[in-house]
């Protein structure tokens, strides 16, 4: 009962890991196709900086990303709050992971597609969006979705920054009751909030079928 | 018309076109007889400005391919082609296929379209699949939306790759009459092939390619 009468607090909790989940999407999925494109460019020096970023935000931990950015940029007098770093952070990892996805999605398009584009004279850009982008959506929702619900989980990390996202939530107050239970509500509710962004996922591939 | 001249193209070491011209009229049939890998598709790819040639020129009514080096507009507007794999848009609708390139490239507007569209797939027997995806078409009509998407542009040359792979006898027959009947709009038709009966069932000249070369022209 006493876990439940602190259900406020977890949603409060909730309402930080889904706001910093939404905004990172919102900006890492537009800014990962460009990303895509400039690794995909002929030009070596572009596409290897690009690589470079890519394996850089790959090759270490998140959490080791944002304290570098809320610990050690202050060093050079660039200082950014709490939840402005988590964001930053998010978005410049996940950004890199999409944009691998949809590289692999792009390269997935039969290369017929642009040739036939070519020959009908129709222009890069309105082909892209009207014929490429669709094909390419369609090809990566299941890595997407895979992502997508892993950023829930992984915002758990901002507990470094000190932010009070539902885990820590859950953590404080099953150190002040001395109770799992916390934890099995914030479990519960990682777990709800999981299940609807899947089911959501489901529905938006269903809705590509009809090709 | 369509005229080719001296057009030789490598990959690294190995000679794909080798010294080929030919010419071809209006309203007339041209098949490209060759085995596989002799250089036939290497051929209307560098037609087409799909691949770029090492040398020679090529010119559809006066107008030459290559504009200092570039893709000649003028002339890519009059070269259609209906490739192997069709290359039909998945995601799109028979009427949006067919209509996204006038449409987009503002020579028609929507409606206009719509109606040169309706025309066309009427006159390929298939107007009653306008709003159907390609998955739901038949490989015939799938062929038959990839020659009314390259005809709504008015093409002066019209490629077909490969046109009878896979098809039965009847199947080969009625491609050999839908292409008899795009030659009578006056569009110049070159189809590459490797089927010498469907060849024979077409009013139309030979050339065998060998090696990259012309063996033998009718």
């Amino acid at each position: 009962m006493k876990t439940l009468a602190l259900m406020p607090r977890f949603l409060e909790g909730l309402q930080l890991t889904l706001g910093l989940w939404a905004i990172t999407l919102l900006l890492s999925l537009p800014l990962a196709f460009p990303v895509a494109f400039i690794r995909s460019s002929k030009n070596k020096v572009i596409s290897g900086v690009t690589k470079f970023y890519i394996d850089i935000m790959r090759g270490t931990p998140l959490l080791l990303q944002m304290c570098f950015i809320f610990f050690g940029l202050p060093e050079v007098g660039i200082v950014f709050e709490r939840f402005t770093t988590a964001v930053l952070a998010f978005v410049i990892n996940y950004t890199a992971y999409f944009a691998e996805i949809f590289r692999s999605g792009l390269k997935s398009i039969d290369k017929g597609q642009w040739e036939a584009g070519q020959m009908l004279g129709i222009s890069k850009i309105v082909l892209f969006f009207k014929v490429i982008l669709p094909q390419t959506i369609r090809t990566v929702i299941p890595a997407v979705t895979n992502e997508v619900t892993t950023l829930v989980k992984d915002t758990s990390l901002v507990y470094i920054l000190g932010l009070s996202d539902l885990l820590r939530q859950g953590k404080i107050y099953a150190n002040n009751l001395s109770s799992l239970a916390p934890f099995v509500v914030v479990g519960a509710l990682y777990f709800i909030v999981i299940t609807v962004i899947s089911k959501g996922c489901e529905k938006i591939e269903k809705s590509f079928n009809y090709f | 018309m369509l005229k080719v001249t001296n057009l030789y193209k490598s990959f690294g070491e190995q000679t794909v076109l080798n010294d080929i011209s030919f010419e071809l009229e209006k309203g007339k049939i041209l098949c490209l007889r060759g085995k596989s890998g002799a250089g036939k598709t290497t051929l209307i790819r560098c037609i087409c400005n799909l691949d770029k040639a090492d040398s020679g020129t090529i010119s559809i009514n006066g107008i030459e391919s290559l504009e200092n080096g570039k893709v000649n507009k003028a002339y890519q507007n009059t070269v259609g082609m209906v490739s192997q794999g069709l290359d039909l848009f998945p995601n799109l609708t028979v009427m949006d296929n067919i209509i996204l390139a006038p449409v987009s490239r503002k020579l028609m507007t929507k409606s206009e379209a719509e109606k040169a569209a309706l025309a066309l797939l009427d006159s390929l027997d298939i107007k009653d699949k306008a709003s159907s995806y390609p998955k739901n078409l038949s490989g015939g009509e799938r062929q038959r939306v990839a020659v009314a998407r390259a005809c709504i542009l008015s093409p002066s040359v019209l490629f077909f790759d490969e046109p009878t792979s896979a098809l039965d006898l009847t199947s080969t027959r009625e491609v050999a009459n839908l292409i008899e009947d795009i030659a009578k709009r006056d569009i110049a038709v070159v189809i590459i092939t490797h089927d010498e009966p469907f060849c024979n069932m077409l009013n139309a000249r030979e050339i065998l390619i060998e090696s990259g070369k012309i063996a033998k022209q009718s």
